[in-house]
């Protein structure tokens, strides 16, 4: 086997990139497959909070790269699923402490074993996402419908099409229909428009997502949660197989019915 | 594709080699370790001898971890001038380097050459004056600066920037900045399929805040007004 390497970035910060990395990790590793993620955002991980493996940490990236651990040692297994691995990122340190060369070499050493490895990628255009998209087979942006994530996608949409790692797919999160309806949110028509790349899901607005992160339970695995169904869907259709779009955009009635017949599962 | 350059002896008699690469239309030479004004006499003297191969290219160096001065780079800059060379990009991991060599408006991350020169094709038109075709989307972050006229088979989005000596036409939504006739030529025009720009104007004529037009559009100046030419179904 030969995994799949994927980045998941996004320019702006704070838009969902690690929320993100961990749900579609652990929708993964529900479906059978086995899953690194690392967390490249060195100095700010945030990743081992999301999955609840904070307090397991030993080694970190850093200690693989500089040679004091070997891979499998800084591999956390997650304990719901055993085929789910986290790489953490350092937190004592800054991005400049790997090279894109190093993260390439990473990847490979681990990618026979895997079936899918996903990288969280920093914030920003600098190194730090330079390193994250370097051993990158296929990029994720993700964004908020808001006018500055979506300024920021389209200039990472660029750096990814000029590292010749594109097309890209985009993930638009934390969409709240009630707010497009009243017009106080851009559209996603609109910014799939402007952005012109695959869709690959819609994530809706959701305070489940807040209440599992702060548990470390990801908010995939809250079969209620509509954000966590829209990454369960995402997840799907990462192994290639065809799942339909929630319906966001949809007229007033239906997204009554639809927003009850939620309301009525959970 | 790597030619190494030959030793790095300091027997002056030998004729120093350099690693040329070329990506698209602009040469890349690393210049390799050594004092500086050596290496700048022995390039220039080197690019001398193969001006048939050099001819009046586009050059980017790569000086390494070098940190160079603002004079220094303008020593190379001025240098490569005088035999018709432009530079237009300085490589280097040195942090001061690279702020010295921003200041001169270089290019300094070789994905600005990539995105300015992917997809580019140059075509001489009938009317003598040059032009370029951009076959993709403008993105955020992208900036064209040209003396001739631009073309783009897609969008210029916000963030992206058009600055064009000539016309400029567009076969997609402009929502970025576009400027036609940037050194002051009235008789440039601009066309798209729609217009919702950020900042747009034809020589010094700009157009009002605000401005939408969702159908094809042609605009020209006329007497120092904007003039347009709606295409309606």
């Amino acid at each position: 086997m030969s995994a799949h390497i994927i980045t998941i970035t996004s320019g702006k910060g704070g838009v969902g990139k690690t929320t993100a990395t961990a749900n579609i990790s652990v929708g993964l590793a529900e479906m059978g497959k086995k899953v690194t993620c690392i967390d490249s955002d060195i100095g700010l991980r945030n990743l081992d909070v999301v999955l609840g493996l904070e307090n397991r940490i030993v080694y970190d990236l850093v200690d693989v790269v500089e040679g004091r651990c070997k891979v499998n040692q800084a591999m956390i297994r997650d304990k719901r699923f055993e085929n789910l691995f986290l790489i953490p990122a350092a937190q004592t340190r800054d991005k400049n402490a790997i090279t894109p060369k190093e993260m390439i070499a990473l990847c490979e050493s681990i990618r026979d074993d895997m079936d899918f490895i996903l990288i969280d990628s920093p914030a920003g255009i600098e190194g730090g996402f330079k390193n994250a998209i370097a051993p990158a087979d296929e990029a994720i942006v993700i964004t908020n419908p808001d006018v500055s994530a979506v300024r920021d996608a389209d200039r990472i949409i660029g750096l990814i099409e000029a590292a010749e790692k594109g097309p890209a797919r985009l993930i638009l999160n934390r969409v709240n229909p009630e707010m497009i309806k009243r017009g106080d949110m851009m559209e996603s028509d609109d910014v799939l428009e402007l952005l012109a790349i695959k869709l690959l899901g819609i994530v809706p607005d959701d305070e489940n997502v807040l209440i599992s992160t702060n548990k470390g339970q990801p908010v995939v695995l809250n079969e209620k949660s509509r954000a966590g169904q829209a990454f369960k869907n995402i997840s799907e259709r990462l192994t290639g197989k065809e799942v339909p779009f929630l319906d966001i955009n949809a007229k007033d009635d239906f997204m009554k019915r639809l927003s009850r017949v939620f309301g009525k599962e959970s | 594709m790597k030619e190494t350059s030959k030793d790095n002896i300091k027997n002056k008699k030998k004729r120093k080699e350099f690693r040329i690469k070329g990506i698209r239309d602009v040469l890349m030479v690393t210049i390799e370790e050594g004092e500086w004004e050596d290496e700048l006499d022995d390039l220039l003297e080197y690019i001398k001898e193969k001006k048939d191969f050099f001819g009046s290219a586009k050059l980017a160096a790569d000086v390494g971890e070098r940190k160079l001065k603002a004079t220094q780079i303008a020593d190379l800059r001025d240098g490569l001038a005088e035999q018709k060379i432009s530079l237009i990009a300085v490589f280097t991991s040195s942090a001061q380097t690279k702020s010295n060599a921003r200041s001169f408006g270089l290019e300094t991350e070789p994905e600005a050459i990539r995105i300015t020169t992917k997809n580019k094709m140059q075509i001489l038109p009938d009317g003598g004056e040059n032009a370029i075709i951009y076959s993709h989307t403008l993105r955020s972050g992208t900036s064209v600066n040209f003396s001739g006229s631009v073309m783009v088979v897609g969008d210029v989005n916000p963030g992206a920037e058009i600055i064009a000596g000539g016309s400029v036409l567009v076969w997609g939504c402009i929502r970025g900045k576009v400027i036609a006739g940037s050194d002051g030529d009235e008789n440039a025009v601009i066309c798209a399929l729609e217009v919702k720009p950020l900042e747009m104007r034809i020589a010094n004529n700009e157009i009002k805040k605000n401005t939408k037009i969702k159908n094809p559009v042609k605009i020209n100046c006329q007497n120092s007004e904007l003039n347009y030419t709606v295409w309606k179904q």
